[in-house]
């Protein structure tokens, strides 16, 4: 090594950009002429339990025995790197001037509203690849152009096709996905699926005709019953200026990083240290919050590729070969910088605190590198610049914060349509996800759900409550066969729909720190503000309008509540609930959909954003801040697939800047 | 020393191939009786071993289908008339004493106990478990082991005067991509080659491994697939010694040695006491025996899937969502859940107390009833029973 730093890479955070990061810049860099190979240190503050197949099946078991199947169910957190968790989203009260009175503070979450920030995120080795649901859709071109389409958010440095190929890498190198191209039919990208799809790596696709690298998970019944009853359904929603708007709902199968039959020339990659399981998707239901059989990818997948091949230590045979180390339980306090308030510097150093779970006391230590990566979460990724007063010269550190706040709808079908079985998801209806209603209010994506209504009413646990009775009025109901037999009528015909909205960017949502809210090892805890503006709210009535058109066309436009229990739409929003948000009078549950987003967006203009196309700061060279944080709008898309991208864009950057160093 | 048999005619080979793809099936329920009787989580490295054979098990029958098919014979469930012995069936019924394999002793259907590993030990064992060669007595056109079988196949298979090059086509191929993957990538025969390539996966993981192989590093890795993720199988006879010894070996040692390395609890008390018990037998007429029928019929219908798939049989999967042409799919696909249907079916019944053996549960038969009049029958009473009792959940 040219410099006495202790490694060429040290990557805050071992979850799924980390493993792309550390993939690429290795495989990149010893490809490269001259070949370099790279010493990486990826720190992760929470435990690495699952490194191996039989420890992975204690998170298995967690889940099993969770009363509450909240994401974070099977992922124990600790006190030395504590973790959001759905269930701690508590209402913060405000005041009648709009400023916080009391923050609901009983998590991990400083939470001063007016609403609560209603994601979670994993903090273990793999991070919230974890307990993701696969979902790998491509965002659309007009979603990186979003200001001189709609006259909206911002644009994005990079377009639709900059990102293309690295959509393709992440796709096939990293998360493995399953599609057919030509279900993928989204409006906004010119009615040609092959077209959006064309790629220019005619090597590996002839004609540039692109395929997933495993084939589509098939369509649940529910998927195919719906399309059936939907047939010719067209939604008519009408804007702010009378102006109709149409939308043909139409069915399509979504890509996923769930593995199913591979085209020819993929190795589907198995579960984590048992390559006998986890081949293919077998429909455990279990999505989120755990696949049992890691048929689902996660970045563990990757990382343990990267130990077993470039492990820690020098190679026997004398081979020039890159070394990785993974440590878990190290909590990065500090950036250690030169830079000066709204100037320039480098990265000197990081701080890291390692915890023990056997009472020792935690140990600090500090780390040196030639580059140094962030990729802790958008969340985290804040707290720890905004505490280290670092890369902040442009103000928009934590700012910009989203998620794709989501609508629920759910109802009784007049047929069971085998709900709770078979993955989470498997189809949506693209619609709305782009159009020239985009000037007024938000584009929403429609995620058909195939696990009855375990997310809007705790079910089957509270349907065999009110089957069985006892409730307020005392009365006994059904019990044995009967209830078996009411249940096995009940259960199958759930259905829910959710209704994805698109968060645009806002300075005031943002993440900040605050010397009274820390945590066990003295670290900040995100203090998080959080509101929806008009611009998303506008789009609530749009998607429950929407929700009741394809709701009476499936026979179930009657109003009906639990525990009666009739075909009809159960659709209510408790004006107590701590997600209720009205508008117009209405009241609305917005749920979060755990996709954390846009607290360092990235930009060409130093001084309305944190990092540029690469991820890289603006303000410290040596640093990259990346993953979801530094997306400056969100699209329709879940984010991991084109954080992935982002990622394999920025290890390629990083793997040519070794070039000039002597790793 | 007693001359091997010879496999002479093309005849004689396909019906050896026919008695292989069986063979193959045979193994199959015994281990995966050991497998299911451990009580869900516990155990966990004895179940990934035992299911990291059935892998190989069910690529190894699918290997052999594929040379078969390969030869223009389709694999059938029907007997075979082999070396002048008739009606000699390829589908096993248990206890199975092998009308082909005279040293493999009985194979019987136990829950996972020491003696059942002693058991699996021995079927893996080259010369299953006996000192020498010699000591195992020939029967006249059958193989002392599994190993002399193979040997024979594949000496029939180099031979251009019992099969010429004109005998192999590529047809009716199982995929790659179609197999379940986990336990190496499947060969598709297409000529002399890939057919003796595709015997020797077979003999290289596991069944007919020859002798000499026991004086070669026990962690051998034996198919370099996996290399890349660095997951390494060595051969079934290792894996089982480990569970019979509680060891695993060590990296530098031989397969014939005692395993010396990290420790490899067994809780023998952590399994279903299952106890296998032949049709017509106690609990005949009783809800249980039902259960037991009901299994029975599923595992038919899987076997002939399986079989309809090797045969080339489309299955048309309509996906309504998919305007797009469908293409026909192979029915092995279709066959995988009844694998997950029987699986679950399994577990049920050991979980279930068997009436007339106080201390014991039920043991699933893995009987296949071929289909005609009994297997009208069969599903006739399970219907009549789903009737009687308003329902097939109760």
């Amino acid at each position: 090594m040219s410099t006495s730093n202790d490694y060429d890479i040290v990557i805050v955070g071992g979850g799924i950009s980390a493993a792309t990061i550390a993939k690429t810049v290795i495989e990149k860099a010893a490809a490269q002429t001259p070949p370099r190979h790279p010493r990486i240190l990826i720190l992760e503050a929470g435990r690495a339990t699952a490194m191996s197949a039989d420890k992975y099946d204690t998170y298995v078991g967690a889940f099993q025995e969770a009363l509450a199947k909240v994401p974070n169910s099977p992922y124990p957190a600790s006190s030395s790197a504590p973790q959001p968790d759905v269930l701690d989203i508590g209402r913060p009260i405000m005041g009648p001037d709009g400023t916080t009175k009391v923050p609901s503070d009983n998590g991990y979450f400083v939470q001063m509203g007016p609403l609560p920030f209603g994601s979670d995120y994993a903090r273990s080795l793999g991070g919230t690849t974890l307990h993701w649901l696969g979902t790998c859709l491509r965002m659309l071109p007009n979603d990186f152009r979003m200001r001189d389409a709609y006259r909206h958010s911002v644009n994005w440095p990079l377009s639709y096709e900059d990102l293309k190929p690295y959509y393709e890498r992440a796709e096939w190198d990293i998360i493995g996905v399953s599609a057919n191209v030509e279900d993928q039919v989204y409006p906004g990208i010119g009615g040609d699926p092959a077209k959006f799809f064309k790629s220019a790596n005619t090597a590996k696709f002839p004609d540039g005709v692109y395929h997933f690298p495993m084939e589509r998970i098939p369509s649940s019944y529910l998927d195919q019953y719906l399309a059936k009853k939907s047939a010719g359904l067209v939604v008519e929603l009408t804007d702010r200026e009378g102006r109709p708007h149409t939308f043909p709902v139409e069915l399509s199968n979504t890509p996923v990083g769930r593995n199913s039959q591979p085209a020819e020339g993929y190795q589907v990659i198995g579960a984590v240290g048992n390559f006998d399981q986890g081949q293919r998707c077998e429909g455990n239901s279990s999505c989120i919050p755990i696949c049992p059989a890691q048929a689902k990818y996660n970045a563990l997948k990757t990382l343990y590729e990267l130990i077993v091949k470039y492990p820690d230590r020098d190679p026997a045979d004398g081979a020039r070969k890159a070394r990785v180390a993974i440590r878990s339980q190290c909590v990065v306090s500090r950036v250690r910088h030169t830079q000066q308030k709204d100037g320039t510097g480098t990265v000197t150093g990081l701080t890291y605190r390692t915890w023990f779970d056997d009472g020792s006391a935690p140990v600090d230590h500090t780390v040196t590198a030639d580059t140094y990566v962030l990729a802790a979460n958008a969340i985290e990724n804040a707290t720890l610049l905004l505490a280290s007063g670092a890369a902040n010269t442009s103000d928009q550190v934590g700012r910009n914060l989203m998620d794709h706040p989501l609508l629920l709808t759910w109802g009784l079908l007049e047929d069971g349509v085998g709900a709770y079985r078979g993955p989470g998801s498997t189809s949506g209806i693209p619609a709305f996800r782009d159009g020239s209603f985009r000037s007024e209010r938000t584009a929403f994506r429609v995620e058909i759900g195939n696990w009855g209504w375990n997310f809007p009413e705790n079910a089957p646990y509270d349907t065999v409550h009110d089957l069985v009775g006892g409730g307020e009025s005392g009365a006994v109901g059904l019990y044995g066969r009967a209830l078996r037999e009411r249940l096995g009528e009940i259960l199958p015909a759930q259905f829910r729909i959710a209704w994805e909205l698109e968060q645009d960017p806002e300075p005031t949502n943002r993440v900040t720190i605050d010397d009274r809210y820390k945590d066990a090892l003295g670290n900040h805890r995100p203090v998080i503000h959080y509101d929806l503006s008009p611009y998303v709210r506008d789009s609530l009535p749009w998607a429950a309008e929407a929700s009741r058109q394809l709701f009476t066309q499936l026979g179930i436009g009657d109003q009906v509540r639990r525990p009666e229990y009739r075909p009809g739409d159960y659709t209510h929003y408790d004006p107590n609930d701590p997600s209720a948000v009205t508008h117009d009078g209405v009241t609305y549950w917005v749920r979060g959909a755990g996709h954390v987003v846009g607290t360092h967006r990235m930009g060409d203009d130093p001084t309305t954003s944190v990092v540029d196309s690469h991820q890289r700061s603006h303000d410290l060279p040596n640093l990259y801040i990346v993953g979801c944080g530094s997306m400056p709008t969100l699209g329709t898309s879940n984010p991991t697939l084109t954080m992935t991208a982002l990622a394999l864009r920025t290890g390629d950057r990083i793997a040519e800047q070794l070039k000039g160093n002597d790793a | 020393m007693t001359e091997p048999t010879r496999i002479s005619t093309l005849e004689d080979l396909k019906a050896a191939l026919q008695l292989a793809v069986g063979l193959e099936l045979s193994t199959i329920p015994v281990y995966l009786t050991g497998l299911y009787s451990i009580e869900a989580g516990r155990n966990t490295d004895a179940a990934q071993t035992i299911r990291s054979v059935v892998m190989e098990e069910m690529l190894h029958m699918t290997l052999a289908a594929n040379v078969l098919n390969a030869l223009g014979e389709i694999p059938g469930t029907e007997p075979v008339e082999f070396q002048g012995r008739p009606n000699l069936s390829p589908i096993p019924a248990y206890p199975l004493d092998s009308p082909l394999i005279s040293g493999i002793g009985t194979l019987e259907l136990l829950p996972l106990t020491p003696r059942a590993v002693d058991s699996f030990v021995r079927i893996e064992h080259p010369l299953h478990g006996a000192a020498t060669l010699a000591a195992i007595p020939v029967q006249p056109g059958g193989f002392r082991t599994i190993g002399e079988f193979y040997d024979a196949v594949d000496a029939a298979l180099a031979d251009p005067a019992i099969c010429p090059d004109s005998a192999f086509s590529a047809v009716r191929q199982i995929p790659d991509g179609d197999y379940y993957g986990g336990a190496g990538h499947v060969i598709e025969v297409k000529d002399r080659a890939t057919a003796r390539e595709a015997v020797l996966k077979i003999i290289d993981q596991g069944e007919g491994l020859p002798e000499e192989y026991l004086h070669r590093p026990a962690k051998t890795v034996t198919d370099a697939d996996r290399l890349g993720s660095g997951w390494q199988m060595y051969s079934h006879y290792a894996r089982f010694r480990e569970l019979q010894t509680g060891r695993r070996f060590r990296t530098d040692q031989q397969a014939d040695q005692n395993p010396a390395g990290a420790m490899l609890l067994v809780d023998y008390t952590a399994v279903q006491p299952a106890l296998y018990v032949p049709r017509n037998g106690d609990v005949d007429g009783s809800p249980e025996g039902a259960a037991l029928d009901a299994f029975d019929l599923a595992y038919s219908h899987l076997v002939d899937g399986i079989y309809r798939a090797f045969a080339g049989e489309p299955t048309e999967v309509v996906d309504p969502l998919d305007v797009h042409a469908e293409r026909e799919r192979p029915s092995l696909r279709r066959a995988v859940h009844a694998m997950y249907g029987l699986r679950n079916a399994a577990i049920a019944l050991m979980r279930t107390p068997n009436p007339a053996k106080p201390g014991h549960t039920l043991c699933p038969r893995f009987s296949y009833v071929p289909p005609g009049g009994d297997r009208d029958k069969l599903t006739q009473r399970i219907e009549n029973r789903i009737e009687n009792r308003g329902g097939p959940n109760r």
